[in-house]
């Protein structure tokens, strides 16, 4: 299994957590973390767990800083994110 | 030369710089009056009419035009006993000489800069003891360029490429780049380095490979004002994207959006009342500007109220 920025970047994408695509962000906006996740994960094959928690990681680093009341509401959005992109690399 | 620039600089950089500034105000004030006017030292006159200037703990004779004690300096090792020495120019071992005995056409200035940038074009200018002493403190994660990588990226003519200020993951989050400042300059010299010994080159307070730059008089004054300047922000290295959240930095950088065209429309929005208040995905408010062909989403509440999220053309 390997994971392209491709596939998580579409991941992204599709979630668009922050919900900026819908109001009319270019189709490059979540990019740069798609490229910082795959680069954290260095060729690794991450459970679904690990993934989630380099999403977190990114998207604090790139959103945040985040309260711990704004990690958890996005907590599950980062699991699905972890989820599809595992489905979405097989 | 370059005009400093206010606002963001990295955050490891300018915590260091109260000392640093202090460093340089006193290095400053130990130049040649004449040569750096707006400067400010202590004179007093003796009972047999000789005046003398107390600066950085060295007494510079008016009359003599030499300083009355040695010229020392001290590293992180203590005292260097000839800080300054250059062994093609026997002058150079003089400690009580000042500008190598060339006071009306050099100024020991200290004023070698390297200009710090990052990705959103805000820049900073600080001088090379300020710029080396800041690359050595912790930053943050950053992967900050020494003085002399900065120095030695140009063609040794006076031409200066920029070397990327990288995050822990190889990112770059801002340049470095020398500034030279006037034809006596080591760096933009270090292709005719002997041609530059034999002219009684200017001395400066870097030592080693950087023994003796040189710097004019306008050069000097013009880094005063920046580490003034550099010393009055409260900006840092980890503050490259002020007013904006990683993403917003890395978005308005790569899609060639200034901070200020952003706040410029933001402002524009505002007066045409092209602003939508929209609740984001996680119970955020964030507000959305559209002006001047640019839209602006800005966060309204939470530890990034106010900060630019993202831009983009529209």
């Amino acid at each position: 299994m390997k994971i392209t920025e491709a596939v998580v970047q579409k991941t992204l994408d599709e979630e668009d957590i922050e919900g900026l695509r819908e109001i009319g962000a270019p189709e490059d906006e979540y990019l740069h973390e798609a490229q910082k996740i795959v680069s954290r994960l260095s060729g690794s094959e991450p459970t679904e767990e690990s993934l989630a928690a380099v999403v977190r990681e990114v998207w604090t680093a790139s959103f945040g800083p985040f309260s711990g009341e704004d990690i958890e509401k996005r907590s599950p959005v980062f699991s699905k994110v972890a989820h599809q992109i595992l489905n979405n690399s097989r | 030369m370059q005009s400093a620039s206010s606002s963001a600089f990295p955050e490891p950089l300018l915590a260091a710089m109260p000392q640093l500034r202090e460093k340089l105000r006193l290095g400053f004030e130990r130049k040649n009056p004449a040569l750096n006017p707006g400067h400010t030292v202590c004179n007093s006159t003796t009972a047999l009419g000789v005046s003398w200037s107390v600066a950085s703990g060295t007494r510079q004779s008016d009359l003599m035009g030499r300083f009355m004690s040695p010229d020392f300096s001290d590293d992180d090792e203590g005292p260097v006993s000839i800080p300054y020495y250059n062994p093609s120019n026997p002058q150079s071992m003089n400690l009580y000489s000042y500008v190598r005995n060339s006071p009306t056409t050099h100024a020991d200035s200290d004023g070698h800069d390297v200009n710090v940038c990052d990705n959103n074009g805000q820049c900073h200018q600080m001088t090379n003891d300020q710029y080396a002493a800041a690359q050595k403190a912790g930053n943050g994660g950053l992967n900050v360029p020494t003085l002399d990588q900065v120095g030695m990226n140009g063609n040794g003519s006076g031409q200066f490429n920029s070397t990327a200020i990288t995050d822990s993951s190889g990112k770059t989050v801002g340049t470095a780049t020398y500034v030279s400042d006037g034809p006596t300059d080591f760096y933009a010299n270090r292709n005719g380095l002997n041609v530059l010994a034999n002219a009684s080159a200017t001395v400066g307070s870097v030592k080693g490979v950087a023994a003796f730059y040189g710097a004019s008089a306008a050069g000097a004054l013009a880094v005063y004002g920046a580490g003034l300047t550099a010393g009055a922000e409260a900006t840092t290295l980890g503050d490259l994207s002020s007013g904006l959240t990683e993403h917003g930095a890395e978005r308005l950088a790569e899609r060639g959006i200034t901070p200020q065209a952003a706040r410029d429309a933001i402002e524009a929005a505002k007066k045409a009342g092209d602003v939508v208040t929209k609740m984001g995905r996680y119970g955020t408010p964030q507000s959305v500007y559209t002006a001047n062909g640019i839209r602006v989403v800005v966060e309204e509440a939470g530890a990034n109220a106010g900060k630019i999220i993202t831009a983009f053309f529209k």
